[in-house]
């Protein structure tokens, strides 16, 4: 038995030898520190980066180091994951029609929820805001790509396996999928014995790891890559969400990433890390856990954040009200939110003082929040206001996170937290700003910047029908969710026939309103796949330079400078022997009727 | 295109704010109805108001309207105050 282990340690050393003599001879590392001089490359010189020729079909997308195709290449995969989360949940809400557990066995479905907060949390949220972030950050701040672009391929490569892990026990015939929920509290995430859980948290690592270095690209990128004529006066408040997020990203992932690799070792090889009496217990998980978890929940709202104060201003006619202030309370929410995860366990029975302390913060967290959303209302107060796509998400955006933050509010408060924790009010609570918020945003950013990356307009019916079947289902499901709350009804159960406290007829039909508005909520999404891919395929190119108009109002941003320098040059292909950005784009054609609303 | 109305942007904010409050109201609504027992209105710590679901409606609409109210008054004042941005606005 020693020998045998020995062997293996022995062989496992010479693979690793044998693995970094390869990469010495296969890569001259060295060639690729071309930008670590820190200025900025001048426009169209010879940046060594693969602008110049892409090899051709399924190869391109494989080798790219692009940040657009890398930018394009996360937003596939969110996507895909966004919509596997959300068929996962479907099964979930059909199983809740009726109070007994009839639709799947109580096992599959707590394997469900388990999939459905981790893949919409990890595979969707973190990689669809790092699609923009590749995409846009290098072309609003006028660097020729990512600081190290091939980490932010590595980057992105981490997360198909990272998937496959993670969906693992659907995927292997014979294991079972793991049903830890997505807090994985111990112990009983130790004590399940599903290979399913192990698959999973090595998944989770690996997405962990990428998130990690993606966020190292994007400090990096923001300090060293910006064009001359950008400083941190002039940063837009996208990138600055960006940043202030790869920071928290920065202190709260590598966390994750060494309690889930202590929550393996419980698991596997014995140690008792979490374990009652030797170990710290299930309160040091669930310390380490959230001081993660709840920075995790500003990295996934911050930068939408910072696309909806990029886009209102453009469908208003005006610059954002009150700028630096949105930017300080980017900065306040960033620094604020590692001060209040024991929000999460006020009824763990952790002392009352510190319980009141992490009260306070927590109300505390509330005043950047509503700053940030008192100065988009003044914005669109004196604006004259475009109901296009974008913006309609946006203004949803708003009124979502108004109930979803006032909900929050209300359970930062211990003696009300006490009563509704672990109800379907906190399920309500944060899907308003999950999905009301945060979704609601991403679609207002691919909506805005489609002209951009497909070089096609969308179809603004559909879009319109998307908007209002998204806004209505969120607003069924989860307002039906906050009054099942109030009727005490528990979370995470597949069945409720055996809930005693409640009127059940109420709670039934609150149930079945909520499954009805996910199904509403699916029909807007299957349209906006619809409204996405035939208009990806079939649509005319645009040829306005200026789609939405910017110019007349003083806000034509540079992305759209890259637009339209893309569409002037003589050959419109991929080399980028044009400027990259800059504000000097007399050569446009007059502006012309875009999606604008009449 | 542009050529729009100034108050279009005042129109959909004050939309969304009744929405809002619409909200509120009907989650008080369903709760007097169907929680009576748990509810206790009291408005502003100082007016009893019945556990009934008109009671609890008016209880969550008057909380909201003036609790949202309150931040877009000042939003309307600042707006007209220290807005200052672009002279063809007003
Ligand atoms: C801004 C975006 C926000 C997001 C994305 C968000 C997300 C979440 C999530 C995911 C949970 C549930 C965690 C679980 O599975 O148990 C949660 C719970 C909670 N949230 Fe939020 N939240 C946000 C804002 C707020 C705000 C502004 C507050 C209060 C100031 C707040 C207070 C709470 C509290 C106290 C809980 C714990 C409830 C309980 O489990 O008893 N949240 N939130
Ligand atoms: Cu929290």
């Amino acid at each position: 038995m020693a020998g045998q282990q020995l062997a293996l340690t022995v062989l496992m050393g010479l693979v690793l030898v044998g693995v970094a003599a390869l990469l010495t001879r296969i890569e001259d590392w060295r060639q690729y520190t071309p930008l670590a001089g820190g200025s900025a490359v001048a426009v169209g010189e010879d940046t060594g980066y693969g602008h110049r020729e892409k090899p051709s079909g399924v190869i391109r997308w494989l080798t790219t180091v692009d940040h657009k195709d890398i930018g394009i290449l996360y937003g596939v995969f969110a996507l895909l994951a966004l919509a596997i989360g959300g068929l996962m949940v479907m099964v979930m809400r059909f199983e809740l029609i009726t109070p007994a557990s009839d639709v799947v066995s109580a096992q599959f479905y707590n394997a469900l929820l388990t999939s459905h907060g981790i893949t919409m949390l990890f595979l969707f949220g973190t990689p669809i805001i790092a699609a923009f972030g590749n995409y846009f950050v290098p072309l609003l701040i006028g660097a020729d790509d990512m600081a190290f672009p091939r980490i932010n391929a590595i980057a992105f490569w981490l997360l198909p396996p990272g998937a496959l892990l993670i969906w693992g026990g659907f995927l292997v015939p014979g294991i079972a999928p793991a049903q830890t929920s997505w807090t994985m509290y111990t112990p009983l995430s130790v004590e399940q014995a599903h290979v399913g859980a192990d698959l999973m948290l090595l998944g989770l690592h690996l997405t962990g790891v990428s998130a990690t270095m993606g966020a190292i690209n994007f400090i990096v990128t923001i300090f060293t890559e910006r064009g001359e004529d950008v400083n941190w006066a002039n940063l837009d408040i996208f990138s600055w969400t960006m940043l202030t997020q790869s920071g928290l990203i920065l202190f709260a992932f590598p966390l994750l990433g060494s309690a889930i690799v202590m929550l393996l070792l419980d698991r596997n090889l014995g140690t008792l890390f979490y374990a009652v009496g030797e170990g710290g217990g299930p309160i040091l998980w669930q310390h380490l856990f959230w001081f993660f978890g709840h920075p995790e929940v500003y990295i996934l709202v911050l930068p939408p954040m910072g696309l909806i104060s990029y886009i209102i201003p453009r469908f208003s006619g005006r610059k954002l009200f009150g700028f630096k202030f949105v930017v300080y309370s980017t900065l306040a929410i960033g620094v604020l939110s590692f001060g209040v995860w024991a929000h999460h366990m006020f009824a763990t029975g952790i002392d009352p003082r510190l319980r009141a302390s992490f009260m306070a913060v927590s109300l505390a967290i509330a005043i950047p929040s509503a700053v940030k959303t008192f100065n988009w209302i003044t914005t669109m107060w004196n604006g004259r206001i475009r109901l296009a796509a974008p913006m309609l998400f946006s203004i949803g955006f708003i009124s979502n996170f108004i109930i979803g933050g006032v909900t929050g509010v209300f359970l930062a408060a211990i003696p009300i937290d006490l009563i509704l924790t672990d109800t379907y009010y906190v399920v309500g609570h944060f899907h308003y700003i999950v999905m009301g918020a945060i979704a609601f945003a991403v679609f207002a950013g691919i909506y805005y910047w489609f002209p951009i990356f497909t070089g096609k307009m969308y179809q603004r019916t559909l879009a319109k029908w998307h908007f209002w079947l998204s806004m209505i289902g969120t607003n069924v499901t989860f307002f039906a969710m906050l009054l099942l709350g109030y009727m005490e009804m528990p979370r995470r159960y597949a069945s409720y026939d055996m809930v005693t406290v409640g009127p059940l007829e109420a709670q039934t039909l609150l149930h079945q309103a909520a499954t009805v508005g996910a199904v509403i909520l699916l029909v807007g999404q299957v349209i906006f796949v619809w409204n996405v891919v035939s208009s990806w395929l079939d649509a005319p190119k645009v040829t306005d330079t200026d789609p939405w108009d910017l110019k007349q109002s003083g806000l034509f941003t540079r992305e759209f400078g890259w637009h339209a320098d893309r569409l002037t040059a003589a050959d419109g292909g991929e080399q980028q022997t044009v400027t990259d950005g800059g504000e000097k784009h007399e050569a446009t054609d007059s502006p012309q009727p875009g999606d604008t609303e009449a | 295109m542009s050529v729009r109305t100034v108050n279009r942007g005042r129109r959909v904010v004050l939309v969304v704010y009744l929405v809002v409050i619409a909200i509120a109201g009907l989650m008080g609504a369903i709760l007097g109805a169907t929680r009576p027992d748990i509810v206790d209105p009291v408005l502003f710590g100082v007016v009893q108001l019945p556990a009934s679901p008109l009671g609890m409606a008016a209880y969550g609409m008057i909380t909201v309207g003036i609790a949202i109210g309150v931040l877009l008054g000042a939003v309307a004042y600042v707006a007209a105050r220290f807005d200052t941005h672009e002279p063809g606005g007003e």
